[in-house]
Order: C-alpha cells, then structure tokens, then sequence
C-alpha cells in the first residue's frame, strides 16, 4: 500500500496536474506521400518512438495547453532534416458533439540531398549513336534510335544531352544538344530528336552554284 | 561599241560555263521593238531584212554533221545507250546477288533452330558440330530484337504521358533485365510520381 502510494505521488511529481495528454500522429516523408520508416522522433529530448512501415509515430504527449515542445527526427543517408527542431504548441480542441478531438497530424521532412535524373532519347532516324552527358559518353541508342540512361544529382543540376554524329556525317542537325534542369524531384527526361538524312545527290545539288548561260 | 562583250571564266566554277557579265547585270532579255538591240555576234546581211529566211539552229548542224561525221555521232550515242544499260544490268545483279546470300543466311538459321524442338525428346540425334553457335546467335539476335522493341515501346509510353502503362511496362523490363539499374530507376520515379509508394499505393487503382 505504501508502495502504491510512492508510486502515485512520483507521478502527480513528474505530471503536473494541469498537464493533459494530447495524442500526436506525426509523419515522416522525403517527398509528398513518400513516408520513411525506422526513423526516431523525439518531443523535448524524449523518445516518442520510431516510424513504423507507414512511416507514422503514433504518441500520446502530456502537456499544458499553451506548452511549446521541441520536436527533433532522425532522416536516413542521402537525406537531410531541417537545421531547426520544429516547435509544436499544444492546443486543445474538442469535438462538435462533445467526443474527443481526433489526433493531430504532423509532417516530418527529410529532404533527399540527391535527385534521380533519368534520360529517355528517343531519335528518330538515329539508330547507333553514341549519346554524351555532358559531354561524357553514357549510352548508345538502339537500332530504333531509343537509349535509356540515368543519373543522380542536386537540386537544380544542369545537364546537356548531345547526340554524336559524328561517326554518321549524313545525319542533320549535327550534334544536337539538348539542355535540362533537375527539379526538386526525381524527373523523368525525354529527348525527342528527329535527323534528316541527307543523300549524296542532295549534297551535291547543295554545293551547285546558280549560273546563266550565253546562249 | 560594236565589239563582242568580254567574256570571261570563273574559276571556281566546276564546268567552266562561260559567263557574260553584261547579261548577268541585266537579267531582262531584250526583244524586238523594245528599243535595245539584239545582241549579234556576226551580223549576217540575210537576216537584215523583213524577208530574210528563218534558219533554225539545227538545220545548220544537220549540215555540218553529214556523212560520215554523222554515222560517227549516230554510233557513239549507241555505244553510250548499251554501257548505260550494261551498267544498270549490273547494279541489279548485284542487288540480287546480296540479296540471295540474306535468303541462305536465313534458310541457314531456320534449320539450326531445328533441333532445338526435338531436345526433349528421348533419343534425339546430337547436333551437328556448329550448329549450336548458330543457335545462339539465333537466340542473341531474336533477344535483343525483342529487347530493342520492349524498349521503343517503354520509350513511346512515356513519350505519350501514359505514365500507368509505362509503369507496368518497365517492371516487366526490369524483371527481366535485373542487371539494367536504368529500368529499375525508371520504375522508382514513376512511382513517385503515380504516388504508388507509401500506404497509399494499397488504395489506388493506377498502381500494379
């Protein structure tokens, strides 16, 4: 009974009375929708638990309405949390009929430091061509002039794409290039070229000058 | 100022045509009663008059080339008609030749794939020596030509903003090329944007 007692007195200590638990959803994501999972999160220095598959820590937070709490994640390799811990203040809400508030979400960001480009050439008349990423030989297209390549990158990374001619000097244009920009977000990129394939006869015609002739 | 216009010849020109620069700075060819002269090299006194005789150009040649200057031109033409048609007789011959060894190339690869539909059955006569190379280059080819095609098709998808087909289309190009980290990667993004990662993959319809 003593025991009891004790016990009870601690906690009234470590909870004050005015103290009202308040439960928290919070939601780790690199990108919208795209959750994390295994990821700590802590309220004032205090474990809250770790996301599960869904990458969601469910929490129950005794605080005061009013009460400013620090909330700090962990993010994976290749992400990265924001500088400043987030603050959540308490408030209590309550339901329309009187039933209790339902739990409030909240998103955690961790921000992927690197973005997935990837490259889809797609060139007609333009079987066998050796295709540069910024001026790097990556890739080769296809007898259907189609070439697949990909690459990781910063936000906001350039890239030229060209595709050599130089092995096949009766494709036009030659050595097209072709400029992009990574966004904030793993992209997809189409390169849609179209040569012309000049013939010997036009080459010739081309070279022609206009002449009058005396009669 | 009865002189023949100067004459002169560009050098860069390939046929050495001969070019009048009077001509050349004034395209307008002059006509009768227009005020401007015909340009006459060798003013000839029956073509002075209102009745002087039209001769045409080729009623002079006719009599320049007569006897035996004419049998010769007659005959050089001839022998330029026959090498033309010889030469076209051979282009085809070739073609056709070319186009025979592709007809044995390919009777050649039909009888090698063959035995293949007989290894599983019990007594089956061994292949002959070669064969079996021919077969895989015969698989290689078709392989590739298969992959060549699924690849065009996964490019067109996406090209036409189907990106739910391209989906289900580079998975089965990943699947199948395991070592190719390219469609794989294609699949990670297109996830990412049909939103087929995380809880609510389960809930849409346009996820495999």
């Amino acid at each position: 009974m003593t025991v009891l007692s004790v016990a009870a007195l601690v906690s009234c200590e470590t909870r004050p009375n005015s103290a009202r638990p308040f439960d928290v959803i919070f939601a780790v994501e690199s990108d919208p929708g795209v959750r994390l999972r295994g990821m700590l999160v802590s309220v004032d220095g205090d474990p809250a638990g770790e996301s599960d598959s869904n990458g969601l820590v469910r929490a129950k937070i005794y605080g005061a309405p009013g009460q400013r709490l620090r909330i700090k994640h962990d993010c994976p390799d290749g992400h990265e949390g924001p500088s400043e811990p987030k603050v959540l203040r308490l408030r209590r809400f309550e339901g329309i009929d009187g039933s209790e508030p339902a739990a409030m979400e909240i998103k955690l960001w961790c921000e992927p430091t690197k973005r997935l480009a990837v490259f889809i050439v797609r060139a007609k008349n333009g079987p066998d061509l050796p295709v540069l990423l910024d001026g790097e030989r990556v890739a080769r297209t296809n007898g259907s002039g189609v070439a697949h390549f990909s690459t990781w990158g910063a936000t906001g990374t350039d890239y030229t794409v060209e595709l050599d001619t130089r092995e096949h000097p009766h494709l036009l244009p030659r050595l097209p290039l072709h400029l992009f920009t990574l966004p904030d977000a793993d992209e997809i990129f189409v390169v849609n070229q179209s040569f012309e394939v000049k013939s010997e006869a036009q080459r010739r015609r081309h070279r022609r000058t206009r002449i009058t002739k005396i009669e | 100022m009865s002189g023949p216009p100067t004459l002169f010849i560009r050098e860069t020109d390939d046929d050495r045509t001969l070019i009048d620069p009077i001509r050349l700075a004034d395209p307008d060819t002059p006509f009768e009663g227009s005020g401007r002269a015909l340009a006459s090299a060798d003013p000839s006194p029956c073509l002075d008059g209102l009745t002087a005789e039209r001769r045409w150009p080729w009623q002079g040649l006719r009599a320049k080339f007569s006897g035996q200057g004419r049998r010769t031109t007659e005959a050089s033409v001839m022998i330029a008609v026959v090498l033309s048609l010889a030469s076209l007789a051979y282009q085809q011959w070739q073609s056709s030749h070319a186009l025979r060894g592709v007809i044995a190339e390919m009777n050649a690869r039909r009888s090698a794939t063959l035995p293949e539909d007989f290894v599983g059955l019990p007594g089956h006569a061994p292949a002959p020596l070669g064969v079996e190379t021919r077969l895989a280059t015969s698989i290689h080819d078709t392989a590739s030509a298969d992959r060549e095609e699924a690849e065009s098709r996964g490019a067109s998808l996406i090209g036409s903003n189907n990106f739910e087909g391209a989906l289900t289309h580079y998975q089965a190009l990943a699947d199948r090329f395991p070592n190719e980290a390219v469609f794989r990667d294609v699949v990670i993004v297109l996830k990412t944007k049909l939103k087929c990662v995380g809880p609510a993959a389960a809930a849409s319809l346009v996820c495999p």
